[in-house]
């Protein structure tokens, strides 16, 4: 056996537990995730026969007989209370009325088999609407509902993608929000951040220790902790509203906590070190004398930072707020305490779809653009990390 | 003027950045029930809570089973997978490399979602070794970057000069290249332990009652009834990751001498 | 005696408790090329950045062309600075390079670019200018150095080591071309290094320093030749120390015992007295061997003779004071043992306090 193969095999087998870990823990529920997202199975797999006689259907002529047949057909096979009332929540996200509709129709299968006239159970048969939904959710085992309902889109009984009006429309809110929020949090790290770097790199010995010192210490700290600890102090009687009234600022304590203004605060101290420690080591990078060169050659210190230093640092400052924004709009500690019930982002929708709701489409369509997000920022991040040329 | 303003502005970020930190450790010895200051008189009592109350108690239990269990874990794979990526023979090894770190990057959210739905099918949801597995997957990139950094470190020549000297590769591996990866295993390991200890999000998702950890119950309190028993585990917390922390640089330095000054 | 240019009057720099640059005066001509040559941490970098304005004087004051520069900040003194690893703007091409102090003198485009083309073909890189320093060679990093401290006519060039990081072939031709630059165009260039031979090469007058202070300044022949202490004599060349005792001394040349009882003659530009004691510098390429013609003159033996290609380094015993000796290769072929006459003019005999 030659000695690359060799190598090639030993690779493997050390790869291999760590890939085969990861596929089962890590992919896998991603991808059921995603899945969640799309899949739409409760209507197709509990009426078959439905899903065939609706198949034809224009879904603007009346239902046909064969099509209630068909129903009933299907409703009266259902044994389980917990797939009726699985079907029964699903066709009343789509129209509602489908609760006491149902549980009338049920009760009259159950009782009478599966030959009873639907039209004589509940006049609301004939109706189209409460058709178009059967025939949409039994057509396929997939659906595109969740993805457009988490970009406030749905479609209207003629199939066609419609944006719903603003009084439905909750999600790109969210979204915005979650933007908007994660955008000023990077400015404001980069507001602290790229002078701090620039002063850690301006000195040396033990001055530098200290300030790295207080870069590193909060990042080996635990997020708990820290937010934790803003919690102590944005509280209305915590040390920062009784230092700024001791101080005669302020006479009525600041609403620092459950409000935008503690969650940009303590998420901009969370990820502030994500900010500085990128630029810090690319201005590291930078020789000493490039900035008495300038100087030299005519530079007063403003310009030759904006012509020389600020151009030297833009890798470190775009690399740093691509982590601060990527880790930001994941955000879901920090915003659950010491934000209010305005300011949740995106995370924590998802978490209240998923564990409070039990609602896997929702929570799998919004999920699926946080992660497909994440993966972009992450991607461009990645690009200038490994594109050490950049023009330098 | 500008000298001025740079002191200014670094004494102010410094604060900004430690004072929060310092601020709550006084709080954990508070012998109100206000987690606020001032600070009446100092006492234990909140510590004696930690140590007594159920809630606590256990969840500073499972939080040591749990970190444990997932820093073995994770610093077995990310180890073994380290030492496969150094091979100049994998294939793929970028492509590894990059689905090995993403763990860190995906939004725990979304992994705690896909976590719920999958542990479940498995019978993994609510149960010690599904916690530890769902750890294990944030802790395996911190594991890797280590190993990787110190196997990254080792000169090439030096196992070339072992083979040369006539070791096999097993006894090159062995004697020279576990030795001098060793520092970087042990911060592997402090990493994972640590980022088990302060895991919240994939927690709330997998984990049942029985399986909440000292992260997961402060989480909790800190929404429901805050007390300055959060004060205390927070201190708990820091000290923990000083432990941890400085037993691993000691161990890293007792390695360290050991490779310089071989007996 | 004119004005000078430049003027460092009682200037003294301390960083903390380390005095660097010591109650020092220096007087440069306008045209004048002056190396400052010394072992590092003697003083004459800091010194170079006083000038520059990259650090203030804790004492004293900086003249240029008759006004106080020392309060003036970096960005206003006009001067072209070349410095240590060039520190070009990575971020810029080599034309960008050359420019921008044009541009910070706010200049009209049309009128950068022909100075920055003028400049960059007389430094023979016209055809480079598109390229960032990172796709540039060392040597070419250099030249684009020089014409950015060039392109804007500075009053005065100061280089701090612009040399060091080049291989030996090209730093001697570097050395001509900036010594041609300077003779050319009537710069006034302040140059420091710690390569003697480089400074010795270049320089209309050279300032030794030592401990923040200038021990000897002169024209190369005079630090050379005429070496006024021990270290000037042991930094710049190499030569033999020979401690000894005066016995008798006339005008420019006394007479002076070595421990061995030998009678040499030397040759002086200080006041000495008898019994005082002094030491003497020998250039060991002065020194003749197998010849008895000179004022100087003994006999040794041979300890041990070292081959370096041009020439013979032979050492010779105690009794001929350990002397250390240039022999031409072209000579007799000597060989440790041999017993040998040694001799040197009073002239090369040179007494160093």
């Amino acid at each position: 056996m030659n000695v690359a193969l060799r190598g090639r095999l030993v690779g493997l087998a050390l790869v291999a537990p760590l890939l085969l870990f990861l596929a089962g823990f890590f992919v896998w529920p991603l991808v059921t995730m995603m899945q969640g997202a799309v899949s739409d199975p409760i209507a197709a797999r509990t009426l078959p026969t439905t899903a065939r006689a609706t198949a034809n259907w224009d879904r603007q002529s009346p239902p046909t007989p064969e099509m209630k047949a068909a129903l009933a057909h299907d409703l009266a096979a259902l044994k389980q209370d917990q797939v009726v009332g699985d079907l029964t929540r699903r066709l009343n996200s789509a129209q509602s009325g489908f609760r006491t509709l149902m549980s009338r129709t049920m009760s009259a299968v159950r009782e009478q088999g599966p030959d009873v006239d639907l039209s004589a159970v509940d006049k609301r048969w004939n109706d189209i609407k409460f058709w178009q939904p059967i025939a949409e959710a039994a057509a396929s085992r997939y659906t595109d509902r969740y993805l457009l309902a988490a970009l406030d889109m749905d479609r209207d009984a003629a199939g066609d993608i419609v944006t719903l009006p603003e009084s439905q429309s909750a999600n790109k809110a969210i979204l915005a929000r979650t933007f908007f929020v994660s955008g000023l949090v990077t400015l404001f790290c980069i507001v602290i951040g790229l002078p701090y770097a620039m002063l850690a790199v301006s000195v040396t010995g033990w001055l530098r220790g200290v300030l790295l010192a207080a870069v590193l210490l909060p990042l080996w700290t635990s997020l708990l902790v820290r937010t934790a600890a803003w919690f102590i102090l944005l509280q209305d009687n915590g040390l920062i509203n009784r230092g700024l009234m001791a101080l005669g600022l302020i006479d009525r304590p600041l609403a620092l906590i459950f409000n935008r203004t503690g969650v940009v605060i303590a998420m901009t101290h969370v990820l502030l070190p994500f900010m500085v420690l990128p630029i810090f080591s690319v201005l590291l990078a930078v020789p000493r004398n490039l900035m008495p060169a300038a100087a030299s050659l005519g530079a007063p210190p403003l310009r030759a930072f904006w012509r020389v230093l600020l151009p030297l640092s833009v890798r470190g400052i775009v690399s740093g707020s691509l982590l601060v924004f990527m880790a930001a709009i994941g955000y879901y500690i920090t915003p659950a305490l010491i934000g209010g019930p305005t300011d949740q982002m995106i995370s924590y929708v998802i978490a209240f779809y998923a564990t409070g709701a039990a609602n896997w489409g929702m929570a799998g369509a919004l999920g699926v653009i946080l992660l497909v997000a994440t993966l972009l920022l992450y991607a461009v991040y990645q690009r200038l990390a490994s594109d050490k040329a950049m023009g330098i | 003027m500008l000298r001025t303003s740079r002191i200014v502005f670094g004494v102010l970020a410094v604060l900004f950045l430690v004072a929060p930190l310092i601020a709550i450790l006084p709080l954990a010895f508070t012998s109100s029930v206000f987690l606020n200051y001032p600070v009446p008189s100092y006492s234990l009592r909140w510590f004696v809570e930690l140590l007594t109350a159920d809630v606590w108690r256990r969840s500073i239990i499972n939080s040591l089973i749990i970190g444990g269990g997932a820093t073995v874990l994770a610093t077995v794979l990310g180890t073994l997978a380290a030492l496969g990526l150094r091979s100049r023979h994998l294939p793929f090894a970028g492509l590894f490399r990059t689905i090995f770190l993403l763990p860190m990057v995906v939004p725990a959210v979304v992994l705690g979602v896909g976590m719920q739905l999958c542990f479940v099918q498995i019978d993994l949801a609510s149960t010690y070794l599904g916690v530890i597995v769902a750890h294990s997957v944030l802790a395996i990139p911190f594991v890797l970057v280590n190993v990787s950094a110190s196997l990254g470190g080792i000169d090439p020549r030096v196992e070339r000069a072992a083979a040369s000297l006539g070791a096999s590769p097993t006894t090159v591996f062995r004697r020279v290249t576990l030795p001098l990866a060793l520092p970087g295993v042990v911060s592997g390991a402090a990493f994972a332990f640590a980022t088990s200890l302060d895991e919240v999000v994939l927690t709330l998702f997998v984990a049942g009652p029985n399986q909440r950890t000292l992260a997961r119950q402060m989480f909790s309190s800190i929404r429901e009834n805050i007390s300055p028993a959060i004060a205390a585990a927070a201190f708990l917390f820091i000290v923990g990751t000083l432990i941890v922390g400085g037993m691993s640089l000691l161990v890293r330095a007792r390695l360290r001498t050991r490779v310089v000054m071989p007996e | 005696m004119t004005d000078p240019y430049i003027r460092f009057d009682k200037v003294s720099k301390a960083f903390g408790p380390l005095t660097v640059v010591d109650d020092l005066d220096l007087d440069i001509a306008r045209g004048e090329f002056v190396s400052l040559l010394g072992p590092s941490g003697s003083g004459k970098t800091t010194l170079l950045m006083l000038l520059a304005g990259f650090e203030a004087a804790t004492k004293g004051t900086v003249w240029l062309d008759g006004k106080r520069i020392d309060r003036l900040p970096p960005h206003r003194r006009n001067m072209g600075v070349v410095f240590q690893n060039y520190a070009l703007f990575p971020h810029m091409t080599a034309a960008e390079n050359v420019a921008f102090p044009l541009q910070m003198r706010g200049l009209a485009k049309p009128d950068i670019a022909g100075k920055v083309q003028r400049v960059l073909d007389m430094v023979q890189l016209g055809r480079l200018k598109e390229r960032r320093p990172g796709q540039l060679s060392g040597g070419q990093q250099q030249r684009v150095a020089l014409a950015r401290a060039l392109v804007f006519e500075p009053n005065v060039i100061l280089m701090d080591e612009p040399l060091g990081a080049l291989d030996k072939q090209l730093r001697m031709q570097m050395q001509l071309d900036i010594r041609d630059l300077h003779r050319r165009l009537g710069l006034t260039i302040v140059f420091v290094t710690h390569d003697q031979s480089e400074a010795l090469t270049m320089s209309d007058r050279i300032a030794v320093f030592n401990r923040g202070k200038i021990e000897q300044i002169g024209s190369p022949e005079e630090i050379y030749d005429r070496p006024h202490t021990r270290f000037v004599a042991d930094f710049v060349g190499e030569t033999n120390l020979v401690e000894a005792t005066v016995e008798t001394t006339g005008g420019s040349e006394a007479t002076v015992v070595l421990s061995s009882g030998k009678r040499l003659t030397t040759s002086t530009d200080m006041a000495l007295e008898p019994r005082q004691k002094v030491m003497l510098s020998i250039r060991p390429e002065r020194i003749r061997l197998g010849e008895t013609s000179a004022a100087n003159s003994f006999s040794g033996r041979i300890v041990d003779c070292v081959y370096h290609g041009d020439h013979l380094r032979v050492m010779l015993d105690e009794a001929a004071g350990g002397l250390v000796v240039k022999a031409e290769r072209s000579g007799r072929a000597w060989a440790p043992g041999d017993e040998v006459a040694v001799s040197f003019t009073p002239a090369d005999c040179w007494v160093v306090g």
